[in-house]
């Protein structure tokens, strides 16, 4: 048996300082990665309160990636490892990487001034490109939403910054703009006591910022009014709900007639008349 | 008047209600469950008191009844009402825009609207904590970037006490405002933080807050908010809530404000 491992070179390798180092290493790396996930976690902890949440998880990761790369440098060189030739190496291959990596690092950039901005935190609801989605994370390449049908959008850095990105909860109050349109023969001065009074019998919409009523001109089939009120920006789709679901009964009550598209046909004189039926009510 | 809040005793399978202004509230002693209903009626300055009247209960299926159920095994029939002010500051306007000159002071006199308290089983902690008349909402701040929610009072403060209608569901406030600045004050709105005051009760069975001062130093920031430990108008009070929130020490307040714009002249598209 030991003739057989002795043939192969296993005992001079045993024997070695290479089982040694070997044995350093992997004990630098198990211990180097628990002692790096301890170190991040812990400061992002302490960070917690005084910073955002995104920041401390920024700090977490790049504390870990620093301290992994650290201990893997240790753990190479305990395998024997010389990086004054590595890093001679890399010099060649950094104009290679270098293209290669074009996209990954202009997102890394792209994600540093993401998060020095602070346009947007974790939590908020961005819209992105006119998809809605609450931020998940904001990571070194990518941002990740969460659309409101819960599937996970990945959003590159690079796009954040070149776009332009809605933060929809940046404030605390919200301006929500509804499009009504009244016939013509309708009073518009009754019209827009009617819109003011169903706003001051809703709760959620604000007091103040009061109401904005803005005549917007003369329609194919209606005058279009814009009817602006504010609320919380918790109450927004409560709000918008609200508000129509109530404007509809209120003009249905005081006969304020909501027209839709009208068209007369004009049959022209090659046409054939329309058909005209007459009808005995019983009379 | 009668005072509606205080302890009650529910028998089982029966139905008590009360009628606070718009409030209606039914609250039914179950088998193992307490079951409190509450509607509110359109009118949010009406004025019926109804107490503790044996009724029928309330059918489950009408939407605009709020049923919330309570487990309790104990058998304990007690239950309590209390009054509470509302969680948010208040925000109140002048009649007209009102000026107090430099070195001049004002008392104004305000209805806060309250919240009701329902604790049932003798329970030190409440199970129910809602708007008799739930107020609008209204944003306090010098633009819509900054400043906070608080609820908006449809009536506006008085200059004189007795102009101020007494109502079961509210509570009078009496704000001193002393301008100690050497420039004029005009107050359009002015925001009083309800959640920090606590309630009285007046002889005459009417609730109150503390009496507060508002002192202005300066033209700049903000304001010096006193309270005295009870109401200053009416004598023989007994405390019956305390306040949502502890007034920390040199508590600073913005509460005048100016209105953005004149109601429906509004130019801010």
């Amino acid at each position: 048996m030991s003739e057989v491992l002795s043939n192969l070179g296993v005992s001079d390798f045993l024997t070695s300082g290479r089982m040694l180092g070997l044995g350093r290493a992997v004990l630098i790396l198990v211990v180097g990665i628990l002692v790096a996930r301890l170190a991040s976690r812990t400061a992002e902890r302490g960070l917690r309160r005084r910073v955002s949440a995104q920041e401390a998880m920024l700090v977490r990761r790049l504390s870990y990636y620093v301290m992994l790369m650290l201990v893997v440098t240790s753990a190479l060189h305990q395998l024997g490892f010389k990086f004054g030739v590595l890093l001679g190496a890399a010099g060649v291959l950094s104009v290679a990487i270098g293209f290669a990596s074009q996209t990954s690092a202009s997102n890394l950039i792209s994600g540093v001034f993401l998060i020095a901005e602070r346009s947007f935190v974790v939590g908020d609801l961005l819209d992105v490109n006119g998809r809605l989605g609450f931020v998940i994370s904001i990571d070194l390449l990518s941002v990740k939403l969460r659309t409101f049908d819960n599937l996970m959008m990945r959003v590159p850095n690079e796009e954040m910054i070149k776009n332009t990105v809605l933060n929809l909860t940046r404030f605390p109050i919200r301006r929500l703009d509804l499009q009504v349109g009244v016939a013509y023969k309708e009073d518009t001065e009754r019209v827009r006591k009617i819109l003011f009074d169903v706003a001051e019998r809703n709760p959620i919409c604000l007091d103040e910022p009061s109401p904005l009523f803005i005549y917007k001109g003369y329609g194919d089939s209606a005058l279009e009014l814009q009817f602006s009120v504010w609320a919380k920006r918790e109450n927004f789709l409560m709000l918008r709900n609200t508000m129509q679901e109530e404007i509809k009964r209120t003009f249905d009550e005081h006969g304020v007639e909501i027209p839709f598209p009208h068209r007369t046909l004009y049959t022209g004189s090659v046409t054939e008349p329309f058909p005209v039926r007459m009808v005995n009510d019983g009379a | 008047m009668d005072n509606w809040w205080g302890d009650y005793e529910v028998a089982e399978d029966q139905t008590l209600r009360w009628q606070l202004g718009p409030k209606t509230l039914w609250i039914t002693r179950g088998d193992s469950e307490w079951r409190v209903a509450g509607t509110e009626g359109p009118d949010r300055l009406a004025s019926r008191l109804i107490i503790a009247e044996p009724a029928e209960e309330p059918a489950g299926d009408d939407d605009n009844i709020d049923v919330r159920r309570f487990a309790s095994r104990s058998g304990n029939r007690s239950l309590r009402l209390e009054p509470a002010l509302p969680d948010l500051p208040v925000v109140v306007r002048t009649n007209k825009p009102f000026v107090v000159p430099a070195m001049e002071e004002t008392t104004l006199f305000l209805s806060a609207p309250l919240w009701l308290r329902v604790y049932l089983d003798g329970r030190e902690v409440e199970q129910v904590d809602a708007p008799i008349a739930r107020p609008s909402d209204t944003w306090f701040g010098p633009d819509t970037m900054t400043g906070e929610l608080c609820y908006a009072l449809r009536t506006s403060a008085r200059l004189h006490l007795e102009n101020l209608p007494r109502r079961p569901h509210r509570a009078i406030s009496a704000v001193r405002i002393q301008n100690n600045a050497p420039s004029a004050l005009p107050i359009e709105k002015l925001k009083v933080p309800v959640p920090h005051l606590s309630l009285f009760v007046s002889d005459e069975g009417h609730l109150w807050t503390e009496a507060l001062t508002l002192e202005r130093e300066d033209d700049s920031g903000g304001t010096k908010v006193r309270l005295d430990d009870r109401p200053r108008q009416i004598v023989a009070t007994e405390r019956i809530a305390r306040p949502r929130k502890e007034m920390s020490r040199g508590f600073l307040l913005d509460a005048f404000g100016k209105l953005f714009v004149k109601k429906g002249r509004n130019y801010n598209e």
